[in-house]
This record gives structure tokens, C-alpha cells and sequence, in this order.
């Protein structure tokens, strides 16, 4: 799996010590770009489909905004998800203002993880014996851009960022018995549309 | 220059600050204060309901010429039944913008949201907010009566088949004309009027008529009540 790990006491503290030397002194907001920009770099381009520039502008956007609202930060939800939370929103609103979708991405490192989604769907789904590996790495971006943004990011936090139901429900703030359902629907469209896609 | 860099010279040069913790807690007072709002209106709509099926004389109910629909519109307050629906999905939405509204499911808020209005509605009906309400805006608001709760105002909706009023003058036993709260004048005529035994209408006097309305200020009666009787 690739992405943040899942989130651990410990993690959670440091984390909040984070926040609190950051509002003391902004110098110490580097250590928090520095520890979530590479994570958040990749779940934007997941979610946002954007070029590395725009996505570059977005992140930008992402740590001003969290940087700003740092006091809105509830020490009872883990930091990860809350900036999670800002990232998706933010995906969310760049892919409204831009009405992009279908934009695959040449990325390898980004092919990769959308391989390994893929593939775990995939065997989740039981769907190995009509899709096979070479179909899966040849199809897999145009299948992700197809996907409603709202199922890429469940997938995409599940899968490759290996994050529970309970986190998953606090980045998109839905229930978490909605998450389970949208799991379930993401994985039964993502089928649907490589389905579509071999028969063409 | 790194990427964290360019970050912290954009929060330098622009002057950027966290937003203070008040502010925040502002916006939370405000989301919840909002939210205590609604669920007092939601309880005023529930016990307007309660009031309005109370209110409805089912016996009554059950003369008026009307089809089943129009008995069901007649019993049933519908413009509450409605204005407590708004008044839900909005309080809902509210709630979904609190810290950790999002947790809440549709299905538990119902039930909450249930359970919280008929308590704070029987509360309301209890105290008798409902009646006093009623009775402020039947006099206040246009229409009220006849659009919002014509059963809160039974006794005088010709459109639904009732009258009441005094007795100003009379040409014989079945032709007679009636006064209502309101100042019409009524022309009150029947053949086949159904009166209790023994009673006998006097000039004067306050009565209750069932039957239909067959003018502007014409009825046909079915059955007179003296205004006393249940």
C-alpha cells in the first residue's frame, strides 16, 4: 500500500504538537508541509485529475487554507483526516470550477498506484477471471477518470491509503455506515466500466 | 526554493494568520443556537398538529358532504405536516454543519428528531401555546381559517358545510337568517331540517347549523344545534 499509514496514537500526538508550534510560530508550519505534502501530492492528482502544475497550485491552496484554519482543528479527530478533509474539498471545488474529467494521467508513479487499486478491486470483486493483469495496466487510468470523483477518492482512501471506514467517514463527512455503501458502489462501477471498456 | 518554502514566503509576505479561536466558536454557537431554533419550531408544528386533529369534531366530520379527500385535508393539518417537514430537512442540513453532525444518519435523525418534536409539541399543546397561536393568527392572518386550520374554526366554514351565529330574524321554521361571528348576515333555509326534540329556535339565540352553503351569504341546513349542545 502506498499513502499514510493508518493513523496511531502516537502519530496523533505528534501531530497535534505540530499544530500547537505552528500556532506559536509559522516557521513551524514547514514540518507539517513537509511530513503531508507527498501524500496529499498524490490523493489530489487521484481525485482532481490535474497536470503536476495545477495540482502544485492546489496543494498550495490546501496548506494555506489549513494553515489559517489551524484553531478549527478538533483534537478529537486525527490531523491526517483533517487535512484530508481540506484536500478533498479542495479537489472537489477545482474539478467543479474546471469541469475536467477523462484527463488520464502520465504519471508512472501515479499508474502504479492506480494499478495496485486496481488489482485489489479486482480480487476483492472476484473479477480476476475476466480481467486479467495486461488489460488491467493497459485500461486502469481510463476506468479510474470514468469513475464518479466521489468513488476514486473512497477507493483511493481505502485501498491505496489503507484508511479505516471511521477515518474515511471523518475526511468525507458522511456517515460511516455510508462509507460501506459507497464502497460497495465504487467497486461495483469500477467493474461496470472495465467491463464496458474490454467490450469496446 | 522548495515547495514548503514558497508556502511559508506566501504566508509571510501576505501577512497570514490563523483564524482565532472565537471565531470559530462563533460559528459553532451559531450552527447550534440555530439548531435549538428549529427544534423549538419543530415542537410549535407538532403540537399545531396535535391541536388541529384534537380540534377536528370527528362526529361532525363524519355529516359533511365531502369526499374522503377533502376529509382527510379537512382532519389532517396539512400546512403543519408540511412546515414540520421544511422545518426538519432544514434543522438536518444544520446539524450535517455542526463538528460532528456528519456522523448522524438520515434514519437516526428522524428518530431523534421525532422523539425531541412530539415531546417539546405535547409540551406546547399542554401549555396550551398551540391554542393561543392558533387563535392569534385565525385572527390576524388572512385566510388562515379556511386555507391553514379549517377544523381549528369547526363551527363557522360555511365552504365545509358549517355555520354558526344569532338568530336575527325569521320569516317561518325553515327560513330564517343567522349572523355569524364575522357580521354576515346569513339566509338559512331547509325543509328537511333535522332539530333535537323538544327544542325550538327563538330570535335571537346562538345556534350551530350543519348543511351546505348555497350562496354568498345563502345555506341550506340540515341539522340545527342549539350552541350549548356537543
Amino acid at each position: 500500500m502506498w499513502g499514510m499509514a493508518e493513523e496511531t496514537p502516537t502519530n496523533k500526538s505528534v501531530d497535534a504538537e505540530l499544530v500547537r508550534t505552528s500556532l506559536e510560530s509559522p516557521e513551524e508550519f514547514g514540518r507539517i508541509i513537509e511530513k503531508y505534502q507527498e501524500p496529499l501530492r498524490r490523493y489530489v492528482r487521484r481525485i482532481a485529475r490535474a497536470s503536476r502544475d495545477e495540482t502544485d497550485i492546489i496543494l498550495q491552496d490546501i496548506f494555506i487554507k489549513t494553515y489559517e484554519n489551524l484553531n478549527d482543528f478538533d483534537q478529537g479527530l486525527a490531523f491526517s483526516s483533517w487535512i484530508y478533509r481540506i484536500a478533498h474539498n479542495e479537489s472537489i471545488d477545482y474539478l467543479r470550477r474546471n469541469k475536467r474529467s477523462g484527463t488520464s494521467l502520465d504519471d508512472p508513479a501515479y499508474d502504479d498506484e492506480s494499478l495496485s487499486l486496481a488489482e485489489t478491486i479486482a480480487a476483492d470483486e472476484d473479477m480476476e477471471l475476466e480481467l486479467d493483469k495486461g488489460y488491467l495496466r493497459k485500461n486502469v487510468g481510463l476506468i479510474l477518470d470514468q469513475l464518479d470523483p466521489q468513488y476514486r477518492a473512497v477507493l483511493a482512501l481505502r485501498f491505496i491509503d489503507d484508511r479505516s471506514y471511521e477515518e474515511i467517514s471523518d475526511i468525507l463527512r458522511k456517515p460511516p455506515g455510508t462509507i460501506a455503501t459507497l464502497l460497495h458502489r465504487a467497486k461495483k462501477e469500477f467493474r461496470r466500466i472495465a467491463e464496458e471498456q474490454k467490450k469496446l | 526554493m522548495t515547495f514548503e518554502q514558497k508556502i511559508l514566503d506566501q504566508i509571510k509576505t501576505k501577512h497570514l494568520k490563523p483564524l482565532s479561536k472565537g471565531y470559530f466558536k462563533t460559528r459553532d454557537l451559531a450552527l447550534w443556537g440555530l439548531l435549538v431554533v428549529f427544534v423549538a419550531a419543530l415542537g410549535v408544528g407538532v403540537g399545531m398538529i396535535i391541536y388541529g386533529i384534537r380540534s377536528t369534531n370527528l362526529s361532525v366530520l363524519a355529516k359533511l358532504e365531502l369526499t374522503l379527500s377533502q376529509k382527510a385535508l379537512f382532519f389532517f393539518p396539512v400546512f403543519w405536516i408540511l412546515a414540520c417537514a421544511v422545518i426538519a430537512t432544514v434543522a438536518f442540513i444544520n446539524l450535517r454543519k455542526t463538528r460532528r453532525g456528519y456522523r448522524v444518519t438520515a434514519r437516526q435523525f428522524i428518530i431523534i428528531a421525532a422523539l425531541v418534536a412530539v415531546g417539546v409539541g405535547s409540551i406546547v399543546y399542554a401549555l396550551n401555546v398551540t391554542q393561543y397561536l392558533s387563535r392569534v393568527a385565525a385572527n390576524r392572518i388572512p385566510l388562515y381559517k379556511d386555507v391553514v386550520a379549517p377544523n381549528t374554526s369547526t363551527w363557522l366554514d360555511p365552504n365545509h358545510g358549517l355555520l354558526s351565529g344569532v338568530i336575527r330574524s325569521r320569516d317561518s321554521d325553515t327560513s330564517f337568517y343567522v349572523r355569524d361571528s364575522e357580521a354576515v348576515l346569513w339566509h338559512v333555509t331547509g325543509d328537511d331540517m333535522i332539530i333535537p326534540t323538544g327544542y325550538i329556535m327563538q330570535t335571537g339565540e346562538r345556534i350551530k347549523i350543519i348543511g351546505k352553503r348555497t350562496g354568498d351569504d345563502a345555506f341550506t341546513a340540515r341539522e340545527i344545534h342549539p350552541w350549548s349542545s356537543n
